[in-house]
């Protein structure tokens, strides 16, 4: 079974030293008298010497400080994303619990904001600036009647603890950055 | 040679974020992902660019890292990984041998001295002769040769199987042989001359 193909992988087992005797004794005696492996043999054997005497191609100066220096950087966004992102996912969560807490604040003014005239109304008319200014007015109260619901209510101290644990979270996140920037 | 010990504590120094760690590895693997970068992508600054971003990557990325695993592995699976993506990217795919352009001709025909290394012109061309290769083929190629990665080494650098790292090595070399055949034979005398004495 000694096929020309297979005699072919042989070559590149030998050539890398990874080829066991017994084939390496069919190899060689394939190869005094198969002249088309002999040649293919020569050229694999060229191909092998060319590439080993390829020099290794160095890195530039200063490669080393840039990218490092590139690295810490881009920790330090990352960080700072995460630490955001964090906040913001955590903030989300918080208002939703208070906003359910706060439902029916929050279905006074939407019912302002839908009601007829004040969001259809494409341009307003001069007559109608006050009447937009007045409900635009008893808008923002009832934004602050929600607010003084939240500040004042029972979930007061969650909201607090979480605005403390985010401020510590932010804190952290720049003492360390500062730490692995400052040791440059 | 880097002690394995040494490279793990370079990577828990990193992963606390101690710059003098990562400085150390960096400085280790700098020149083996940069030569496989050069040999990728074929030019010193589009090397340069792709070797930051990869050690960037690496350093995102070192909590992925498992300590069981060859760090040199690893380094060279994402720096490998990346070559590809950035070659997909360009789009350059390989030319058809019928489609390769004309080999630069030789500056000159003075007799070559025997030298361990390669001239930059023959240095050159080999970078010519690699860039013909599909990029699966290549990353075999280079590890094994500049990077001396034994054969299960490449395997797990790759993720491929130890036959498929076998017989992309070798097709890669027959492949080189058919090129340099085509349109480098004066590349090697060595080449001529076993001709010659196969013929003879
Ligand atoms: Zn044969």
């Amino acid at each position: 079974m000694n096929n020309c193909d297979e005699i072919l992988e042989l070559i590149s087992l030998q050539l890398d030293e990874a080829l066991e005797a017994a084939d390496a004794n069919r190899l060689t005696l394939h190869l005094t008298h198969c002249p088309d492996c002999a040649l293919a043999f020569s050229e694999l054997q060229a191909v092998d010497a060319l590439f080993h005497r390829a020099p290794m191609k160095y890195a530039p100066s200063g490669f080393t400080t840039r990218v490092v220096d590139a690295a810490f950087a881009d920790a330090l966004r990352y960080n700072l994303r995460l630490g955001v992102v964090g906040l913001m996912v955590g903030t989300l969560v918080i208002s939703v619990i208070l906003i359910m807490g706060q439902a029916s604040l929050v279905w006074t003014v939407l019912s302002i904001l839908f009601a007829p005239g004040f969001l259809s109304s494409g341009s307003l008319w001069m007559g109608e600036f006050w009447q937009a200014l007045m409900i635009g007015g008893r808008v923002s109260l009832s934004v602050l009647d929600i607010l003084r619901g939240l500040l004042l209510g029972p979930l007061l101290v969650p909201s607090v603890l979480s605005l403390l644990c985010g401020a510590f979270v932010t804190v952290l996140i720049q003492r360390k950055d500062q730490q692995t920037l400052t040791m440059t | 040679m880097i002690s394995v010990d040494q490279e793990k504590a370079w990577v828990q120094g990193a992963l606390a974020g101690d710059r003098t760690a990562f400085t150390s590895l960096v400085e280790a693997y700098k020149n083996p992902v940069y030569n496989l970068c050069y040999r990728m992508l074929g030019t010193s600054t589009e090397a340069e660019d792709a070797a930051q971003e990869i050690f960037v990557k690496i350093y995102r990325r070192l909590h992925t890292y498992d300590p069981d695993r060859k760090l040199s592995s690893w380094v060279l699976s994402v720096a490998s990984h990346h070559c590809i993506d950035r070659l997909r990217r360009r789009r350059l795919q390989t030319v058809d041998i019928e489609e390769m352009p004309e080999w630069q001709p030789l500056v000159s025909d003075r007799p070559q001295p025997e030298r361990q290394l390669l001239d930059s012109e023959q240095e050159a061309r080999v970078q010519q002769l690699l860039e013909y290769l599909e990029p699966g083929y290549r990353v075999p190629l280079i590890m094994h040769y500049w990077n001396d990665l034994s054969y299960q080494e490449i395997c797990e650098a790759t993720g491929l199987s130890l036959s498929a790292v076998k017989s992309r090595l070798h097709r890669a070399r027959l492949k080189l042989a058919e090129l340099m055949r085509a349109h480098a034979p004066d590349l090697i005398p060595l080449m001529a001359q076993a001709k010659e004495k196969v013929e003879a």
